[in-house]
């Protein structure tokens, strides 16, 4: 074996150990969320908790992250019907706050996860 | 078989090596589709043997061209031509062989420092993974949940790219005692 | 012959390369849109490959149709439904817009086969609760005097031509609101398959209906335990064959509370207060129109009148949650459901 091959070999373990280090720090069971605003959507990962604010149409609604669960505990709109709805962890739950235009849906990477909450 | 009779002029020796190597990794490529995989996309990658050891002995051109064929006589046989399968392998073995060219430069700059056979299969392999993980993820499933693979996908090309690396070594060196006079692979 | 061997082991290769090949399942891919309409999230799933042009595409096609359909049954927008409640304001007969006769058909014929229990002409009693328009919601129940001088004539009765409508007095307020959401969720569905996509999931605020499958099975649902809507706790689940629409209405949709007590939107047609008789009824059925209807039928009816009214509706599978939270459900669900166990879900 070779410097250059020794090299190309090195590149490809530290290649190898960064995608561990981003991709598997943390294994999950895989559930995320995908939260949709007027400003685009983004994806949230519901092992770690944490608090997110997302912007509206009326304001800021703020959701949490908590035990594997994702809901909204503040937001803008009248009748609060997202907060009341609670948090959510099954795949293919989904939750709005329709007047503020900001959706919540719980995407599973388990195939035997739901497409849809009936309720 | 060409009878003694036949005055015809005979094809260049060249263009039916090229033939020959490309209907080899073809049918490689074919045999390795049919081999049932762990994971979409993880494969051994014997077919990169046949770019390797052409690209060595006859440089990147033949390699280029043997690769390119293959990928699309896989295509024709399998019926995948056009397809989402041949449009991964095509971008993987295209990106694939681009690395390898990097490689094969590197090592013709400095022989003695650049990389080998191994090193180059090892590229070629984590390339040809990377070009098709991007690319299904852009394309197909752009789930983020498909980054998790990303460490098993990386892994099984080093595995595979360093065992396809040592048989082409290896191959080469048979190669070598059979025909003296092409230059010895590295050790 | 020693020359023909590598020729035999190619085409060997070949051959069992082919033979290996021969079948390859695929994970579908899924696409979706998330549209807000109706009051209500509407969040559609496409199984299968969709290239990005066709997706932007189909979605614009979606949208105005969406718009165009909740504009023709809001009755605060000026559509067609709201011009015919405007004529009916003055007049106990009215004519109304091409597009409305086979749901005001189907709608008395769910009102008739119910035996008035789902019945669209009580909108004036929807207005007098506040559950007409969300921005208005009342804090306090209205009184006996008001619930009586709003009373209307059932829809049943109503004389009904394919452009005119006659019925017993002036001031009658429709609203379709328990028909309206089965019937987009139809539209959708039907115009996804009609633009080549035989697998959708189209589901309306937990409301839904599904085409073909995802990928190699069956569209999965999970189903919410009513009394528990802060857990999220799915206490059953159920796969959906191809066209079946699963609708529910509970008194958890839209409420007000008022002196401990709840004062839901499902207003029952004969008294003119919230039903009590359960706190949700769910119905299965391939036209999705009449599952929403008849879920609110149901739902008025209670679990001692719903196998009858069942019966009459032609609905096979159905469930109604007594307020105490006992489920009646139709053996033709039963067989269907998967109970799950509550206490290990998470």
């Amino acid at each position: 074996m070779r410097l250059g091959d020794g090299l190309l070999l090195a590149a490809a373990l530290s290649l190898e150990l960064f995608f561990i280090h981003r991709y598997w720090a943390g294994a999950t069971t895989g559930d995320i969320a995908v939260i949709q605003s007027p400003a685009g959507s983004q994806e949230v990962r519901l092992d770690r908790d944490q608090t997110l604010t997302v912007m509206g149409a009326l304001g800021p609604s703020i959701l949490e992250v908590r035990d594997g669960a994702i809901g909204f505990v503040q937001s803008p709109c009248s009748r609060k019907i997202c907060i009341r709805s609670g948090f959510h962890s099954h795949a293919g739950a989904t939750t709005a706050c329709v007047p503020n235009r900001i959706s919540l849906s719980v995407a599973g990477m388990r195939e035997d996860g739901f497409d849809a909450i009936h309720h | 078989m060409p009878s003694t009779t036949d005055h015809r002029p005979a094809l260049p020796q060249h263009d039916i090596q090229i033939a020959r190597f490309a209907a080899l990794a073809a049918a490689i490529h074919v045999l390795e589709a049919g081999i049932p995989s762990p994971l979409p996309g993880v494969k051994l990658g014997l077919a990169n043997i046949v770019t390797l050891i052409v690209l060595w002995r006859h440089g990147w051109r033949a390699a280029v061209a043997v690769t390119l064929l293959r990928i699309v006589l896989s295509g024709i046989v399998l019926g995948t031509l056009f397809g989402p399968t041949f449009w991964l392998s095509f971008a993987g073995g295209c990106s694939a062989l681009l690395a390898l060219l990097v490689g094969d430069c590197w090592h013709r700059i400095a022989p003695r420092v650049g990389p080998g056979p191994l090193g180059l299969s090892v590229l070629a392999s984590c390339t040809h993974i990377q070009a098709q993980f991007w690319l299904a993820w852009a394309w197909f499933v752009p789930h983020p949940g498909l980054f998790a693979l990303l460490p098993i996908l990386q892994g099984a090309a080093i595995v595979t790219g360093f065992a396809t690396g040592v048989l082409a070594t290896r191959i080469l060196t048979r190669m070598r005692e059979l025909e003296p006079a092409l230059p010895l692979p590295p050790q | 012959m020693k020359k023909s061997l590598p020729i035999v082991v190619l085409f060997a290769a070949l051959a069992a390369g082919l033979w290996l090949n021969r079948e390859t399942p695929t994970p579908a891919p899924l696409h979706s849109y998330r549209l807000f309409a109706l009051g209500t999230l509407i969040d559609i799933q496409i199984a299968g490959p969709m290239s990005d042009t066709r997706y932007s595409a189909l979605e614009g096609e979606l949208i105005p149709l969406l718009n165009a359909f909740e504009t023709r049954w809001s009755v605060l927008r000026d559509g067609a439904l709201a011009q015919l409640n405007r004529q009916l304001e003055t007049a106990a007969s009215a004519t109304f817009a091409d597009g409305l006769y086979t749901d005001l058909r189907l709608a008395q014929q769910i009102c008739r086969n119910s035996g008035g229990r789902y019945d669209p002409a009580i909108g004036r009693w929807i207005a007098l609760w506040g559950f007409e328009d969300e921005e208005k919601p009342r804090e306090q129940p209205p009184t006996e005097t008001e619930i009586v001088a709003a009373r209307a004539p059932s829809w049943c009765e109503a004389e009904l031509s394919d452009q005119i409508v006659t019925l017993g007095t002036v001031g009658v307020r429709l609203n379709f609101g328990g028909m309206a959401k089965g019937r987009a969720v139809d539209l959708l569905l039907t115009h996804i398959r009609n633009a080549g996509f035989p697998d959708a999931l189209v589901n309306a605020g937990g409301d839904l209906q599904v085409s073909g499958q995802r990928g190699e099975r069956a569209w999965r649902i999970g189903i919410r335990d009513p009394r528990a809507p802060g857990e999220q706790k799915a206490i059953a689940a159920i796969s959906l064959h191809d066209g079946e629409a699963l609708f529910s209405s509970g008194d958890y949709e839209r409420f007000f509370t008022y002196d401990g007590q709840r004062y839901h939107h499902l207003i029952d047609p004969h008294t003119g207060q919230p039903a009590r008789r359960a706190i949700s009824a769910t119905v299965l059925h391939t036209d999705a129109a009449l599952a929403d209807a008849a879920a609110t039928a149901l739902f008025v009816a209670g679990p001692e009148d719903a196998p009858r009214v069942a019966a009459d509706l032609g609905i096979e599978m159905w469930m109604v949650i007594a307020p105490d939270g006992t489920p009646t459900t139709s053996p033709a669900l039963e067989q269907r459901l998967e109970w799950l166990d509550t206490d290990a879900a998470g």
